[in-house]
C-alpha cells in the first residue's frame, strides 16, 4: 500500500485552475521531488496535503486512511517551510518540542524527543538559543528536527533550501538526504531548482500549469522525457519544428525547413502531424570534418560562443533555424570561433519526437 | 470555510460601527426631520434645515466652521509638509523619539493643551505681556479671536499632517532620487519632479484628515473662541446643553457632516486632475 | 549646500516642535506656580495646587469613572480591532473599499455628533445613559487608533507561524494563544495604550453622555473651566501629560512600539 495516494486532485482559485486532475503514488520511504516553474502547483499541491487548502475535487489518502477532509492539526504530518516559521519568542528546543507539547506528552518525555531530534541535525548545542541568534543554515535544521520531533507518517518540504547561500544549500541538500534516509521517513520536496530536484529525488514529479507531466526516477525524466514540457524544462534543449515526413522502424524522419531531414526515435505519430524534435546542448557535436557515419549531419554556421568554465556554449545557425551545442572545455575536443563554418551532429537514439 | 471564517472576525467591529455609529447617525438624521420648540411644523419635515440656512447668525456659523477649518488646512499642511521633508535629518534613536514625541499633544489631551494656550495667548500673559509692556506692541486681543482658534487648531493636527506626509513621503523609493540626480536635477527639480507628484496623494489624504479633525474641533472653538464665534460644534453643544432642543441639534450635525463629506469630495476631485494614475 | 539644508532643517524642527509641545510644557511649569491666578507670570514653587485636587472628590471618582470606561472599551476596542486585522491580513480578499470606508468612518464623524448619537438612540429607546453607553461610544470611536497600530504588527507577521503550529497539532485558538498573540505582543499592548488614554483624556466624546451619577474626569474639568480657572487644573493636566508621556516611553523601552510602518 502506497503511503501518499492521491487521486483526481483539482483545485480552482477564483476562475484559474491551480490544480488540475492530479494523481499520484509514493510510497514508504520514497524522496519525492515535486518539480517545476512557479505558478505550476506544487506548493497548493502540498499545502492540500498538509490541510491548509482543501481540494475542490479527488480524495487523499494517507497510509490507507482518507485525509482529504481532515483539518491539519490531526493529519501528523511534519512541514519545513521555506521562511523556517521558527516561532522567535521560542528557544530552538521550544520549537522542536512544540508539537510533542500539543500532544501532551509528559515534560521528561519531550526533553528526551528533543534532544533525539536535534541530536540527529547536529545541533545539540543550540538548544537554549532564539532563532535570531542562529544562523540561517541552523534556523533551517532546527526547522526540520521540530517537524521530525513528532514522527510524522510524511515530511513536507516547501522549498526550505531557496533561502540560503549556493554553498550552504549543496551543504544541507547532503544533510537533508542523510537525515531522510536515517529515519526512513517518506518526504515530498518541492522545489523550481533541477539541479536539487536530480541530485536529491527518489522519483521527480514533473508539474506544469496543474498538471503532472511525469513522474519517474532522475535518470528517466532527463534522458526519457515523456513529453515537450517536461524535456524543455530540465536540462537545456534544441527545440526544431517540422513534420513527420516517413517512419521507417524505429526511426522517424522529420522534415524541417530547408529540405532538410532528421532522424529521431519513433513514437507512432502518424505522417504529416507537426512536431517538436529535441535534443539536448551536450548531445549535439561540433566538428571541422563531416563526419564519416551518422545520422544527423548538417554544415552549419557558427554565431556565437560563449566561455562558461566547464562547458563552451555555441550558438550556430542551421538555415533559418537555430540550434545550441554544449561541448566540454577539453583539448579532445575541437573550439571554435564565431563566424566559422563547421558540421553539427547528433545520434537519432538522441533526439526525441514530440506532438506540438 | 476560510471565506466565511474571515468574515465572521469582522463581524466584532463591524457590528459596533453599525450599531454605535450608524444607528446613531440614523437616529440623529431623523430627528433632525422633527418639529420643536422654535419651529412648529408637522414632522418629518426639513423646515430645521432652511432655518439653519436661511437665518444669518446660523448661517454665519456654517461660513465660520468652513472658513476655520480651510485656514487650519492651508496653514497645517505646508507646516507639516516641510516637517514631514525636515525629519530625515535625524537618525536612529533621535528620530523614534521625534516620531513619538508627536503623540504626546494627542495623549495629554486637548484639554492640557488649550489651558496652555488659554495661558500663552492673552495679552497680559508671558508672551505679548512682555511686549506690550514695554510698548513695542499695541494689545494684539488674539484670545478669544478666530486666529486663537486657527493656531491651536493648527497645532492640534500637525502631529497627524506631519506623521501622515512623513509615511507617504517615505514611500517614495530612493533610487528614483538618485535617478534624478543622475540626469542632471539639482534640488529644486528633484523636488519638484520627483517629491511632489508622488506625494500627492498622501497629501490628499492628509488634507481630508487635518480638515475633518479642524472642522470636528470642539475645544479650541469652544475655549479660546469669542462667545458670539459660534462653530457648528459649539453650536451642538448648546442646542444640546443651553437650550434643549434636540432637532436642531440634530439638523446642525447633519449640516457638519454634509459640509465635511461635500469638502472630501472637492478634495478628491480637485487633486485627482493633479494625481496620474 | 547640503550642511546649511541640514541646518535649516534642524532650526525649522526645532520650531515647529516648540509650536506644537511648547503649550504643555507651560501647563507644567504653571502647575507649581505660587501665583493664585492662571495664568500669570511666574512667582514661586509649590505643591499646593496638587494638594488640593485632593479636597475636590469629584477630579478622584470622576478619574476613576474614566479608568474604567478608558479599560474596557479599549479593550472591546483591541479585541475587535484583531479579530478584524486577522481577517484583513490573512484574508485573500483584495483590498475592499468599503469595508476600509466602513472601518475608518469613526474617524470621520466629529465626536460631538458621536456623543449627541448616541444620547438620541437612548432617548428613543426610552433608556437613560449610563456606564455602558460611555463604554460603547469609546469603545466604536477606538477602534481606528487600534485597527491601525495592530494592522501595523500583522503587516510584519509571517503566517507561515500559524501554519507551521497548526502543523504540529495546535488548533486555531491554540495557536493564537501560543504564537500569533505573543508575536504580535507589542503592537496589541501599543493598541491598548494608546486607545487607553485616548479615551481617559477625551472631552466631546463623553459629553453629553455625562450625568451626575456616572460623568468623567475631563466632563469634569470641562464643567470646572466654565466657573474658573486655576492652577490646580493646571495640575491636574500635568499629572495627566506626564502620565502619557511615561507610560509612552516606558511601553517604548519595553516593547518597542512602532507606530509608523
Amino acid at each position: 500500500m502506497p503511503d501518499l495516494k492521491l487521486t483526481g486532485i483539482t483545485k480552482r482559485f477564483d476562475k484559474s485552475v491551480a490544480v488540475d486532475d492530479l494523481s499520484l503514488s509514493i510510497e514508504h520511504g520514497e524522496f519525492v521531488c515535486l518539480l517545476g516553474p512557479s505558478g505550476c502547483g506544487k506548493t497548493t499541491t502540498l499545502r492540500m496535503i498538509a490541510g491548509f487548502e482543501t481540494a475542490d475535487t479527488g480524495t487523499i489518502e494517507l497510509d490507507g486512511m482518507d485525509i482529504t477532509r481532515l483539518p491539519p492539526q490531526k493529519r501528523d504530518i511534519g512541514l519545513v517551510f521555506q521562511s523556517y516559521a521558527l516561532f522567535p519568542h521560542k528557544t530552538a528546543a521550544e520549537n522542536v518540542g512544540f508539537g510533542l507539547k500539543m500532544r501532551k506528552l509528559p515534560r521528561a518525555d519531550i526533553d528526551s524527543q528533543v534532544k533525539k531530534a536535534l541530536d540527529l541535525v547536529r545541533l545539540g548545542q543550540v538548544a537554549e538559543r532564539y532563532p535570531r541568534q542562529m544562523s540561517g543554515g541552523q534556523q533551517q535544521r532546527v526547522a526540520l528536527a521540530r517537524a521530525l520531533a513528532i514522527r510524522p507518517r510524511l515530511l513536507l518540504m516547501d522549498e526550505p533550501l531557496s533561502n540560503l547561500d549556493a554553498k550552504l544549500r549543496d551543504d544541507m541538500r547532503e544533510e537533508i538526504r542523510r537525515i531522510q534516509k536515517e529515519v526512513g521517513i517518506t518526504a515530498i520536496f518541492v522545489t523550481h531548482d533541477q539541479a536539487e530536484a536530480l541530485a536529491l529525488a527518489d522519483r521527480i514529479a514533473v508539474m506544469s500549469e496543474g498538471r503532472l507531466m511525469q513522474i519517474a526516477d532522475p535518470t528517466s525524466i532527463y534522458e526519457a522525457p515523456a513529453n515537450a514540457t517536461v524535456d524543455q524544462f530540465i536540462g537545456q534543449v534544441n527545440a526544431l519544428q517540422g513534420s513527420i515526413a516517413k517512419v521507417d522502424g524505429p526511426i522517424a524522419h522529420v522534415a524541417i525547413t530547408g529540405g532538410r531531414y532528421i532522424w529521431g526515435l519513433d513514437r507512432q505519430i502518424p505522417v504529416g502531424t507537426p512536431v517538436l524534435a529535441m535534443v539536448k546542448h551536450e548531445r549535439v557535436f561540433l566538428s571541422r570534418q563531416r563526419p564519416a557515419a551518422g545520422e544527423n549531419i548538417f554544415p552549419c554556421q557558427v554565431v556565437s560562443r560563449t566561455y562558461l568554465g566547464a562547458w563552451i556554449v555555441y550558438h550556430c545557425n542551421l538555415g533559418d533555424q537555430a540550434m545550441t551545442a554544449a561541448v566540454p572545455n577539453h583539448p579532445a575536443f575541437e573550439q571554435f570561433q564565431p563566424g566559422e563554418a563547421a558540421f553539427l551532429h547528433w545520434a537519432s537514439a538522441d533526439c526525441r519526437i514530440f506532438r506540438q | 470555510m476560510k471565506m466565511g471564517f474571515t468574515s465572521v472576525l469582522l463581524l466584532p467591529s463591524l457590528l459596533m460601527i453599525f450599531v454605535f455609529l450608524g444607528l446613531p447617525l440614523v437616529v440623529i438624521a431623523m430627528q433632525s426631520l422633527q418639529d420643536n420648540v422654535l419651529l412648529q411644523f408637522t414632522p418629518p419635515g426639513i423646515d430645521n434645515y432652511k432655518y439653519l440656512l436661511t437665518r444669518p447668525y446660523y448661517f454665519d456659523v456654517v461660513v465660520r466652521t468652513l472658513r476655520l477649518s480651510l485656514l487650519t488646512t492651508i496653514f497645517a499642511i505646508p507646516l507639516g509638509y516641510l516637517a514631514a521633508m525636515a525629519l530625515p535629518v535625524l537618525k536612529g534613536r533621535l528620530a523614534n523619539m521625534a516620531i513619538m514625541a508627536l503623540t504626546f499633544p494627542i495623549l495629554a489631551g486637548p484639554l492640557v493643551v488649550i489651558l496652555g494656550w488659554m495661558a500663552l495667548l492673552p495679552d497680559s500673559g508671558p508672551l505679548f505681556g512682555p511686549l506690550v509692556r514695554a510698548g513695542l506692541i499695541s494689545p494684539p486681543r488674539i484670545l478669544g479671536s478666530e486666529t486663537a482658534i486657527v493656531i491651536s487648531q493648527v497645532q492640534f493636527v500637525l502631529p497627524f499632517a506631519i506623521l501622515t506626509l512623513y509615511t507617504a513621503l517615505r514611500q517614495i523609493p530612493h533610487n528614483l532620487y538618485e535617478a534624478a540626480a543622475s540626469n542632471g536635477a539639482g534640488g529644486l527639480q528633484s523636488f519638484l519632479h520627483v517629491t511632489l507628484p508622488l506625494s500627492l496623494p498622501g497629501v490628499l489624504s492628509t488634507t481630508i484628515i487635518v480638515f475633518s479633525l479642524a472642522a470636528s474641533s470642539f475645544i479650541a472653538p469652544h475655549y479660546l473662541g469669542g462667545a458670539a464665534d459660534l462653530t457648528l460644534t459649539t453650536l451642538i453643544t448648546n442646542f444640546v446643553l443651553g437650550t434643549f432642543n434636540s432637532p436642531l441639534a440634530a439638523a446642525s450635525s447633519i449640516l457638519l457632516l454634509a459640509m465635511m463629506l461635500i469638502a472630501m469630495f472637492i478634495f478628491v476631485k480637485l487633486f485627482g486632475r493633479f494625481i496620474r494614475p | 549646500m547640503k550642511g546649511m539644508r541640514i541646518t535649516l532643517s534642524w532650526i525649522y524642527l526645532a520650531l515647529i516642535y516648540l509650536f506644537i509641545l511648547g503649550p504643555m510644557f507651560f501647563v507644567l511649569a504653571a502647575s507649581f506656580n505660587t501665583e493664585t491666578s492662571f495664568p500669570a507670570a511666574f512667582e514661586g514653587v509649590t505643591l499646593r495646587w496638587y494638594a488640593r485636587i485632593w479636597d475636590h472628590k469629584e477630579f478622584l471618582s470622576s478619574a476613576w469613572t474614566s479608568t474604567l470606561v478608558a479599560l474596557v472599551s479599549s479593550a472591546l476596542a483591541v479585541l475587535a480591532a484583531f479579530l478584524a486585522a486577522y481577517a484583513i491580513s490573512r484574508g485573500n480578499k483584495r483590498e475592499n473599499a468599503w469595508l476600509s470606508a466602513t472601518l475608518a468612518a469613526p474617524l470621520l464623524v466629529p465626536q460631538v455628533v458621536m456623543s449627541l448619537g448616541m444620547l438620541q438612540l437612548a432617548s428613543v429607546a426610552g433608556m437613560g445613559t449610563g456606564f455602558w453607553w460611555l463604554v460603547a461610544v469609546h469603545a466604536v470611536h477606538n477602534i481606528p487608533f487600534a485597527l491601525r497600530l495592530t494592522m501595523t504588527g500583522f503587516a510584519r507577521f509571517d503566517f507561515a507561524l500559524e501554519d507551521a503550529a497548526t502543523s504540529l497539532g495546535a488548533g486555531r485558538l491554540t495557536a493564537w494563544r501560543e504564537v500569533t498573540i505573543p508575536v504580535l505582543q507589542s503592537s496589541i499592548v501599543a493598541g491598548f495604550t494608546f486607545c487607553f488614554i485616548m479615551s481617559f483624556v477625551n472631552l466631546p466624546v463623553s459629553l453629553f453622555l455625562a450625568d451626575t451619577a456616572t460623568t468623567t474626569l475631563p466632563v469634569v474639568m470641562y464643567s470646572y473651566i466654565e466657573s474658573r480657572i486655576d492652577p490646580m487644573l493646571a495640575a491636574v493636566s500635568a499629572i495627566l501629560f506626564v502620565l502619557a508621556c511615561a507610560i509612552t516611553l516606558i511601553l517604548d523601552k519595553i516593547f518597542r512600539i512602532r507606530l509608523v510602518d
